[in-house]
């Protein structure tokens, strides 16, 4: 809640580029979009300093909406009931507005504006909403109205770690919890008056949090890393399990040379043990189980990204299907997975009913004690999938899946009025599913309103389809889409076999302009003619001419994570040391990584860093632009840190590894702002 | 398969039906509520030779190729069909609410993989199980009883007396009846208690315990469980076994269904609806599985049509 200290923010992002002028001109956060459309009013809720002076607390308390069911776990979508009617709260990421939708009629009441893009919403116990805003590093706190058709106003933002983007309350409701994407940590906030209690580490992209049903420990999942974060919330300290994620593939089988490769390669990543491992991915959502208690529910991907010490043919060794759904299940007394959850039998392709299109892009989960049933949005194939919640493998247990319009980004359940509402942020509609209606009824569709100039419209609406499209021959053979390995636009942490020898997936979001040629190789002098290659090696058909422009729109034009970088006091003078030590001629950093702003010279070089299955010795120089979150780091993934990167390396890349421990961490702690 | 096995011929059709899931239902029991059942032992000593009679639910037909095919008496039309042709399949007659199995075409399902190992010594009569699943509204039944064939005179004589196994409906009354039971046999043994390490809990013996699935009104089915076991059943009843090790195990596959539906078009009065048969598939997935918060062992199962109906029909009741 403190006032914001002096800070430089970063972040590149064409769509960030206005909110971020007016945050430097010193003013306070203001709405960056006129009101919706579509006969809703828009009026501001916007955190100013003012009202952050004020506190948090309830103007008003008693009066307004309150949450449906005691859920405590934030979601896109957010329930709360007044009377007799139920409105679900919509966050809406491309106008950065909160619709209110009154579930009864069907009919959109009114849209909030909010201070900045909303990733997820979390009604309190006393009504207050919380909206989590990924592109301010703020909670902001809304009060609602006694008249659920008004607008609701705006009582404070709480400063958290960069790009918050999921929120969870305790069972006691004593602690609002907030995980930070980018800047991994989870922040405790206290239940009543939102001050912050405690901020601790987390490792690369967390997102959803659940907590346990005594409240001892959250749970949280990881986009990337092929974990689950168990931190205790209890001991003072909050210690932090991780609980492994990858799965066993009983139809892969390698050489004992390539397991031990894997193996090393993996080294330190939880599920590092051996060939016929998978590697968890795409793990943005959690849900609990009610009934039976105990159970939850981390919806992902499992990845096998090929035999490192060959060169294949595409992305992986194509003997199995790259990229697996799974759903895996944790036993929440033990912190465990149950095994048979993350197992995928030899030969079980044979003996599952053919698949419709995966769930390879999940975001969003929820469960229905009445049903037992497991509810999961799905990207790419724009479904929404139900599994049977007691099975010891979910992902085999589907009973129903409804389509629904793209990019279903959030679900609620409303349990009393049994029905689930999911939220399209792409096409922008809610939809509403009869969960005790016939297996064929189709979900009943509200169009919400938009502004009339959306921060994604055109062609980059088309392109964050097309991106995120799975199951698209056009795209790829087996399925996948670019947001398989590029989740969010960033990476997926992993080194594929490709047929030019090991190839680490890089970041694309805010990465892609002035930093031609791309490929590790420097084989592609545009975005367009990459796209087309890497098309081409998944085995797709191809896209048209336009559909191509539009991937490369969206891609070049992805939301960024807004970082802020001290501009005074110890972490300020730490970094301007490093960026000394970096253009210093001892470290030779700058020769290559041109402190243009691009971080690159374009050109290729030899690093000494050739891996077995390298063809090739020549390397393209890679952008140092958000460095900091992408490890791990070179062609082949070799470092799991960038520490590990200046320590390890033998000098032909700049020379780092003689650096002073100070000089060492000014340069660690000046790349992380790049 | 022997060559002697080979003798015994039963026909498999498996279609598999284009995939369009329809509909949904699930069931969550506690492992404890499905029966424990005791199958009875597979039967030794077998006779030299067994006089040709008439008192028998088998039939027996020598075939074409010097080989014989057993039937059920109460086995499925469209089997018998195959397997007889059309000739034949006057002589045989079928029951409603029964369905049977001959011989080996559930010889995957542990429990009953021995069927057709015991044999006279010049492997002209053998010992052949059936499995007749009997299906009433009030509950149902799996009957086991085993029998000498001789495949010489096409004689057959009971081998041992009927035994009845009681089933559990574990799938939803809306959907397709899938029945379970469930076996036990001692496990590995377990460390006695003088052995244990300090502070180390000593755990009880257990026992292996394994549920089988039972549909039936199938043309087959195919099944894999977790442990990598693969299960197929080539006749009127599909068996599928689940594992269950260290309190979790899963089975999936899918069965192709025989149903009996119904025209949905409107009809003159007093127009019985026109009804014809109809084969869907299946998808069955089922699983026991037990956290640290579960007192027992849960039983899941779901189920899911893969394939649409004809327009304008609909299933009759099932």
């Amino acid at each position: 809640m403190s006032p914001m200290s002096p800070t430089r923010f970063t972040g590149i992002s064409s769509r960030t580029g206005i909110a971020l002028l007016v945050v430097l001109s010193g003013s306070a956060l203001v709405g960056c979009g006129k009101a919706g459309t579509g006969g809703t009013a828009a009026k501001p809720a916007v955190p100013t300093q003012a009202r952050v002076s004020q506190g948090c607390a309830r103007q008003n308390p008693g009066v307004g909406a309150v949450r449906v069911d005691d859920a405590r776990v934030g979601g896109a979508v957010a329930l709360a009931r007044l009377g007799d009617r139920t409105v679900a709260y919509v966050a809406d990421e491309d106008d950065s507005v909160l619709h209110t939708v009154d579930l009864g009629s069907g009919r959109e009441l009114v849209t909030t504006q909010l201070g900045g893009a909303p990733s997820q919403i979390l009604v309190a116990k006393d009504g207050r909403v919380l909206v989590a805003l990924r592109d301010k590093n703020q909670v902001q706190v809304l009060e609602p109205a006694a008249n659920v058709e008004l607008p609701l106003s705006n009582r404070c933002a709480i400063d958290v770690a960069t790009e918050p983007v999921a929120l969870a309350a305790t069972p006691d409701d004593g602690a609002v919890l907030v995980t930070s994407g980018w800047g991994r940590a989870l922040t405790g906030l206290d239940g009543d008056t939102l001050s912050k209690k405690y901020q601790i580490p987390l490792a690369r992209e967390p997102r959803q949090i659940v907590v346990s049903d005594d409240g001892s420990k959250a749970f949280i999942a990881h986009v990337v890393g092929s974990r689950v974060s168990a931190v205790d919330l209890v001991t003072p300290e909050h210690p932090v399990r991780t609980v492994d994620m990858s799965g066993q593939d009983d139809g892969i089988f390698r050489n004992r040379r390539s397991a031990a490769k894997v193996a090393s390669l993996l080294k330190g990543a939880p599920g590092g043990k051996g060939s016929q491992q998978r590697m968890g991915c795409q793990s943005f959502t959690l849900a609990k189980s009610i009934d039976p208690p105990g159970r939850i529910f981390a919806p992902q991907v499992l990845v096998d990204p090929g035999d490192l010490e060959q060169q294949s043919s595409g992305y992986g060794d194509g003997r199995r299907p790259a990229e697996v759904a799974s759903i895996g299940v944790i036993d929440e007394g033990k912190a465990e997975p149950m095994p048979a959850s993350l197992h995928i039998a030899a030969n079980e392709a044979q003996h599952r009913g053919a698949a419709k299109g995966e769930c390879l892009l999940p975001r969003a989960s929820a469960t229905d004690a009445k049903g037992k049933s497991l509810y999961v949005t799905c990207l790419g194939i724009d479904a929404v999938v139900e599994y049977d919640a007691v099975s010891a493998d979910p992902r085999v247990a589907e009973k129903r899946r409804w389509n629904v319009p793209a990019g279903p980004t959030g679900v609620a359940i409303d349990a009393q009025g049994r029905r689930a509402v999911v939220w399209s942020q792409f096409d922008q509609v809610v939809s509403v599913i009869a969960l005790d209606g016939e297996p064929t009824a189709k979900p009943t569709l509200l169009a919400l309103s938009r502004k009339a100039r959306s921060a994604t419209d055109g062609d980059i609406a088309l392109g964050r389809k097309l991106f995120h499209a799975a199951s698209d021959d056009r795209i790829s053979a087996d399925g996948r889409a670019c947001a398989s390995c590029h989740p969010d636009g960033r990476d997926d942490s992993l080194t594929w076999a490709t047929p030019e020898g090991p190839r680490n997936t890089p970041m694309l979001a805010g990465r892609l302009t002035q930093t031609a040629p791309y490929g590790w190789n420097g084989e592609s002098d545009e975005v367009k003619t990459h796209l087309t290659h890497t098309f081409s090696r998944l085995q797709g058909r191809g896209l048209e001419a336009r559909e191509v422009d539009a991937v490369v729109s969206f891609v070049t034009t992805m939301r960024t994570p807004v970082t802020y970088v001290p501009e005074a006091g110890p972490e300020a003078n730490k970094i301007a040391r490093g960026k000394v030590v970096f253009e210093s001629a001892e470290t030779q950093c700058a020769t290559c990584h041109h402190a243009d702003g691009s971080w690159v010279d374009g050109e290729k070089h030899d690093v000494g860093t050739r891996a077995a299955a390298d063809p090739n010795n020549q390397f393209d120089t890679p952008t140092l632009r958000f460095v900091g979150g992408t490890a791990p780091y070179f062609h082949d993934g070799r470092y799991r840190s960038l520490r590990d990167l200046l320590v390890g390396h033998d000098g032909k890349m700049g020379a780092t590894k003689q650096l002073s421990p100070v000089d060492m961490e000014s340069l660690e702690a000046y790349m992380r702002t790049l | 398969m022997s060559a002697a096995a080979r003798r015994f011929a039963i026909a498999a059709s498996l279609t598999l039906g284009v995939v369009v899931q329809t509909t949904v239902a699930s069931a969550a029991p506690s492992l404890a509520d499905v029966p424990l059942a005791s199958l009875p032992p597979v039967p030794t000593s077998a006779p030299k030779s067994v006089p040709k009679g008439n008192d028998s639910p088998l039939r027996v037909f020598p075939s074409a190729n010097g080989t014989v095919i057993v039937v059920h008496k109460d086995a499925g039309g469209s089997q018998q069909a195959q397997q007889l042709g059309g000739n034949e399949r006057a002589k045989l007659s079928t029951t409603p609410g029964i369905s049977a199995c001959v011989g080996w075409s559930q010889q995957s399902v542990a429990a009953f993989r021995q069927t057709l190992l015991y044999m006279n010594k010049d492997q002209s009569v053998m010992a052949v199980r059936t499995e007749v699943l009997e299906e009433r509204p009030d509950g149902a039944s799996l009957l086991v009883s085993d029998f000498w064939v001789d495949a010489k005179t096409t004689g057959v004589a009971v081998a041992s007396p009927t035994v009845t196994i009681p089933l559990r409906r574990v799938s939803a009354p809306s959907d397709a009846a899938i029945y379970a039971f469930r076996t036990e046999k001692a496990a590995s043994p377990v460390p006695a208690a003088d052995t244990a390490k300090p502070g180390e809990a000593v755990k009880s013996p257990d026992k292996e315990q394994s549920v089988v699935l039972v549909a039936g009104s199938v043309q087959g089915g195919n099944f894999q469980g977790s442990s990598g076991r693969t299960m197929s059943s080539q006749c009127d009843i599909a068996f599928a076994e689940i594992d269950v090790k260290d309190g979790a195990g899963t089975v999936q596959g899918q069965v192709n269904k025989m149903l009996v539906i119904e025209e949905t078009r409107p009809r003159a009065p007093d127009t019985p609806p026109s009804t014809m048969p109809f084969q869907r598939s299946l998808q069955i997935s089922a699983s026991v599985s037990q956290t640290s918060r579960d007192p027992s062992p849960l039983f899941s199962i779901s189920t899911r049509w893969l394939t649409d109906l004809p327009a304008q029909f609909k299933m009759q009741k099932l």
